[in-house]
């Protein structure tokens, strides 16, 4: 009796082991599913939360030319309009080729690429407040990101004579740089 | 269902318990078809234990001393005073009643045996050749000592009169609870003379040998209990009330059995039925049953403990079943239940995919893009007006003072001297401009990102007063430097130069007085572009 109650109760015990350990590896199972589509939701929700925020900002730039191929033509018109204001006794461009744009703790992030095109400008200013007003004026014609890198100016007329209002006075000379945005 | 066999030195009575009621009583002569009918008795209920209580003439009871021994040596001195009292017969035993300390510890025993085993031998042997399993057998003196208990007596000596059959009047004396001896007496007037008087008269004998053996003083009052029948309750009532030397109390049996809640179907004229029901109620109990006899008991126990443990195991096992089966219901329910919130959480997915807008510029893509313009709009859009500002209100202070040139540009050193030098990228061999100057006004140069201005100007109407103009310029390095906006303010040209380590030279003969003179100066500024600005 008892060497069949022991088998009984091994029998037993084996029988609620097996039946435990195939529903804890169906349970394991479920979470693991039910953990991964929590997260693909989540991951949704955050999703849609960033595309809320960064859209209209990202469409904002976008149609402004920030992001996305450069504008070399618009960037032309919008100096040739501007000078149209200011009408500069002189000014001349020069566009170079595109490069990358390295500053120092500038970091892009992944998957964008920041590029830039230099444009040696060489004007004949009244003032020197011609030079930041041609600036501003740059910026306000076009929504476009503009960093000077150098400017140069010097006065040719002589110091104890005033200013000449029919002529230029100052030679200057600036190298701007265009920067556009990529996604890669 | 609890079996006790009573044995009254003549016959046999088995009687059946459950529990508080008596369910059977069967009595067996010592003749052939007694011992027969005793034998097909015990056959009936094979395996079931038996204990059998012996109320015996032929029972001696003995007070010793012993040394307090254990062991061994109390085993030693046990068997030798069991051949000293009890030679003729193996059923004795002895128990220990106290411990007394005199000159050395001693131990109290009453040595009890049974004088005459042959009287038990025919029953023992029908016992044995039916295998009943015999738990013990019990000395009903030694078993009384327990209800001796109940009777709550003032006194310290108790003498227990009872009568379980008619010709023999059992009387045990208990000293301090203890058993001290116990007589079976013979007594001829149960049914026809002057039953009250002889009880009496032994009890009297009784206390006459108690007080000739010292157990109990002369004077010493003794408690006498007597459980008798109805028929001689009253008698026995008066004439104990004329005796002042013993104090009395009669159970009439019937009512005692009542008042202990046993259950007798029949009137009872005897007291056998009340300890036969005290020795049912005995978990363990043996008094004279030698191993041999018990061993059948021992093999019913065996198998009772195998059974027990059996029945424990299949427990276990079920137990242990039952919590795997709980668990794994547990974990079912809460895979129905995850299931549940996995549709719930599909249902939603699906659902904001279908709001979603699709875009080809992932989200991520798009947080980058737009951080990336935060950034460049916030610290690397630069132009010169802010700087060339800030210059020209610490020179405006010099009215004197005129510019005529300025060079401004960003740069990654500090100590870059043009435009051209500037290598976004890292250089691979960065201009040495260290230790070129030995202004100590001027920090050491440094990495990072700066507007650097380089200018140039003169003295307006300048009279040749060096001196002054000189003053003017140091003036003019301290003003810019004490405003704390720039990194480095470093004069690169002064109007003349007095430097000890240069040459100088010029015209002192004075002829040359009224010819203009200029007074140039040139300095340079840096300024570290501030971040997040």
């Amino acid at each position: 009796m008892l060497l069949v109650s022991i088998l009984i109760m091994v029998a037993l015990i084996l029988a609620g082991y097996q039946y435990e350990k195939v529903q804890g590896e169906e349970y394991q199972k479920s979470v693991a599913t039910l953990r991964s589509t929590h997260q693909i939701y989540n991951n949704m929700v955050n999703d849609i939360d960033l595309l809320d925020r960064y859209r209209k900002l990202y469409s904002d730039y976008k149609s402004a030319g920030m992001i996305g191929q450069e504008r070399r033509l618009s960037w032309i018109e919008s100096l040739e309009s501007t000078n149209q204001a200011l009408r500069l006794p002189t000014l001349t461009y020069a566009l170079n080729p595109q490069e990358k744009f390295l500053r120092p703790g500038l970091k892009a992030q992944r998957g964008v690429e920041v590029n830039s095109s230099p444009m040696d400008l060489t004007m004949g200013l009244l003032h020197e407040e011609d030079l930041f007003a041609l600036l501003e004026g740059l910026r306000l014609s076009i929504r476009n990101l503009l960093t000077v890198d150098s400017c140069s100016m010097t006065r040719f007329t002589p110091m104890s004579s005033s200013l000449d209002t029919k002529r230029a006075n100052l030679n200057t000379s600036c190298t701007i740089r265009w920067i556009t945005i990529d996604a890669k | 269902m609890k079996r006790v066999l009573y044995f009254t030195g003549y016959r046999m009575v088995a009687q059946e318990w459950m529990g508080h009621k008596l369910v059977s009583s069967v009595y067996f002569e010592p003749d052939e078809q007694g011992l027969d009918l005793f034998s097909a008795y015990l056959r009936s209920f094979r395996n079931e234990p038996v204990r059998l209580l012996v109320d015996l003439i032929e029972e001696e009871f003995r007070q010793i001393h012993i040394p307090l021994l254990r062991g061994s040596d109390r085993q030693t001195i046990l068997k030798r005073n069991y051949a000293k009292y009890f030679r003729t017969s193996e059923y004795r035993f002895a128990i220990s009643q106290s411990v007394e300390r005199k000159t050395r510890k001693e131990e109290k025993l009453l040595l009890i045996g049974l004088t005459n085993q042959y009287l038990l031998e025919p029953w023992l042997k029908i016992v044995e050749e039916t295998r009943t399993p015999l738990s013990g057998i019990v000395s009903l003196p030694l078993l009384s000592e327990d209800y001796v208990k109940e009777l709550k007596s003032e006194s310290r000596a108790i003498i227990l009169v009872s009568q379980q059959v008619p010709s023999n009047l059992r009387q045990s004396v208990f000293v301090d609870g203890k058993l001290v001896l116990s007589r079976l007496v013979p007594i001829a007037s149960f049914y026809q003379g002057d039953y009250a008087s002889d009880v009496l008269r032994d009890i009297e004998s009784t206390q006459r040998y108690l007080i000739s053996q010292r157990i109990v003083e002369r004077s010493e009052t003794i408690a006498v209990h007597i459980i008798t029948n109805k028929r001689h309750f009253d008698k026995l009532t008066l004439r104990c009330q004329k005796e002042s030397f013993f104090d009395f109390t009669i159970h009439e049996i019937n009512e005692l059995l009542a008042r202990e809640k046993i259950d007798v179907s029949d009137e009872q004229d005897f007291s056998s039925g009340l300890y036969c029901y005290l020795v049912s109620k005995k978990i363990a109990i043996n008094h004279y049953a030698q191993a041999r006899e018990r061993r059948y008991f021992m093999h019913y126990c065996g198998g009772l403990a195998l059974r027990s443990l059996s029945i424990a195991l299949l427990a276990l096992g079920l137990g242990i079943a039952m919590t795997s089966s709980v668990k794994g219901l547990l974990y079912n329910s809460v895979i129905a239940e995850t299931n549940l919130i996995e549709q719930k959480y599909k249902a939603k997915y699906n659902q904001l995919s279908e709001n979603r807008i699709d875009s080809t510029t992932s989200t991520t893509n798009m947080q980058n893009i737009v951080q990336t313009v935060e950034t460049l709009q916030n610290n690397y859009l630069r132009d010169p007006e802010e700087m060339l500002a800030m210059i020209s209100g610490d020179i405006s202070i010099f009215p004197d003072i005129r510019v005529k040139k300025i060079d401004w540009f960003v740069a990654d050193f500090s100590d870059l001297e043009s435009a051209n030098e500037v290598h976004w990228d890292k250089p691979k061999k960065r201009p040495r401009t260290a230790g070129k100057n030995k202004d100590p006004n001027v920090p050491k140069p440094k990495k990072g990102y700066f507007e650097i201005a380089q200018v140039e100007g003169e003295f307006l109407n300048f009279d040749g007063n060096f001196r002054y103009a000189l003053s003017a310029v140091d003036d003019l390095e301290k003003t810019m430097r004490e405003t704390g906006k720039y990194f480095s303010v470093e004069i690169t040209k002064r109007p003349l130069d007095i430097e000890s380590g240069n040459r100088l030279s010029g015209d002192a003969s004075g002829t040359k007085r009224g010819a203009i003179e200029r007074a140039e100066l040139a300095f340079r500024v840096v300024r570290e572009v501030p971040k997040g600005e």
